[in-house]
């Protein structure tokens, strides 16, 4: 999933929201202000409820990003750059640019976020206990109880061993450490992930038929969602096993067509637009460095009276095309 | 722009290509560029192993 705003940068790692995120925090929001809530403590300002349920939310989101933080974090100091962790619909992901190179790196990464929500659901459960000792409104201590019960949930839930759950890479950490064999551990963590996956669509059509309506549902679309990961992940896994010690050299197309950085838009689509079947060229400079790429779609964005007077930034050049970075550019 | 080496893992520059506009990724050897990759080639290059009923990956460079 994508990330629809960026929070900021949490231990450097990116941190941002896909847009879903505001779907589950209005169900969980709207779920104990206007139900559990009113329900387990009754007779209160319906303002009391939509406060407790908006920080019940908040917080429960900044646990899950702590989740998926302690993965990040230990990611890194395993060897394993991190791009981002996103959160979405089903809680959050933290996106890793490679994999644990050992079984032992690929336990730690796994387990640390369910020992994290394990340790809030303690700290939650215990923070509630002593509010209610001292005598604190029960609202308040409601909102402690129910976010220490929703951490160990989800520590629980992340724990069952299938992919793409935590559990399901602790079961590959052990499967590996004990043949040896990463592809065969990552394909027998994706298959309980798929028997998972199809338990919980039963489980929540079962439910769903007998009238608990879209509660069922809910459950059954999250096994339908961790059946296709798991999938994916089967078929990562295969691949990988496959690729097993290819580079780059050996899959490349070699000897690409390269443009020069100063050359003009016109001349470029002339001479190589027209003349070669691609569309994308990388752009290179004097020493056949590399300086850029530029695709047809640049040019096709660049009004005609400009392509005779655009070239790839060479000196003196006020304007240019293509994709050097984030800005666009023939070769920069 | 994302630029790897010829020495790099294909699975591992994989990830790196997703996540780029164009889905390509330039290689260099020496600071040159002697290639370009994507998914595509990747790809390819598993239904070619596929088809040889085995993991072979002929050099693409050897047939200069």
């Amino acid at each position: 999933m994508s990330e629809t705003f960026r929070l900021g940068h949490i231990f450097g790692v990116r941190v941002g929201v896909n847009w879903s995120v505001v779907v589950i925090f209005a169900l969980i929001t709207v779920g104990l202000a206007a139900g559990r809530f009113p329900l387990l403590y009754p007779d209160l300002a319906a303002g009391a409820y939509v406060a407790a349920g908006l920080v019940a939310g908040v917080v429960f989101f900044a646990s899950l990003l702590a989740h998926e933080m302690a993965h990040a974090v230990v990611a890194k100091r395993n060897g394993v750059p991190v791009e981002a962790i996103t959160l979405w619909l089903f809680g959050g992901v933290a996106k890793l640019e490679g994999e644990p190179t050992t079984p032992g790196a690929d336990f730690r990464v796994a387990a640390v976020g369910p020992a994290v929500s394990l340790v809030l659901a303690l700290v939650f459960a215990l923070l509630g206990l002593l509010l209610d000792a001292v005598g604190a409104p029960e609202l308040i201590v409601g909102v402690a109880l129910w976010l220490g019960l929703i951490n160990a949930v989800l520590a629980v839930f992340n724990l069952v061993p299938a992919a793409p759950l935590d559990g399901g890479r602790i079961l590959r950490s052990l499967v590996w450490w004990r043949t040896g064999d990463r592809t065969r551990a990552a394909i027998t963590a994706a298959h309980a992930g798929r028997v998972f996956g199809w338990f919980l669509i039963a489980v929540g059509v079962g439910i769903a038929v007998l009238g608990a309506g879209i509660g069922g549902l809910w459950l059954a679309f999250i096994g339908w969602f961790i059946t296709m990961a798991a999938r994916g992940e089967e078929d990562y896994a295969r691949m990988s096993g496959t690729l097993a010690g290819v580079t780059v050299g050996e899959v490349m197309s070699p000897d690409p067509v390269t443009v020069p950085s100063g050359t003009t838009v016109d001349h470029f689509i002339d001479e190589y637009v027209f003349a070669h079947n691609f569309s994308t060229f990388p752009v290179v400079g004097e020493s056949g460095n590399p300086v850029g790429v530029i695709a047809l779609r640049d040019v096709k964005a660049m009004p005609p009276a400009q392509r005779a007077q655009t070239t790839g930034g060479g000196p003196g050049r006020s304007t240019a095309v293509g994709d050097g970075g984030d800005h666009r550019a023939v070769g920069r | 722009m994302t630029v790897v080496t010829t020495e790099q893992l294909a699975v591992e520059v994989l990830p790196r290509m997703a996540a780029t506009t164009s889905g390509r990724a330039l290689v260099i050897a020496g600071n040159k560029v002697v290639g370009v990759v994507s998914p595509v080639d990747v790809m390819r290059r598993l239904e070619v192993a596929e088809l040889r009923g085995g993991n072979h990956f002929p050099d693409p460079t050897a047939r200069r």
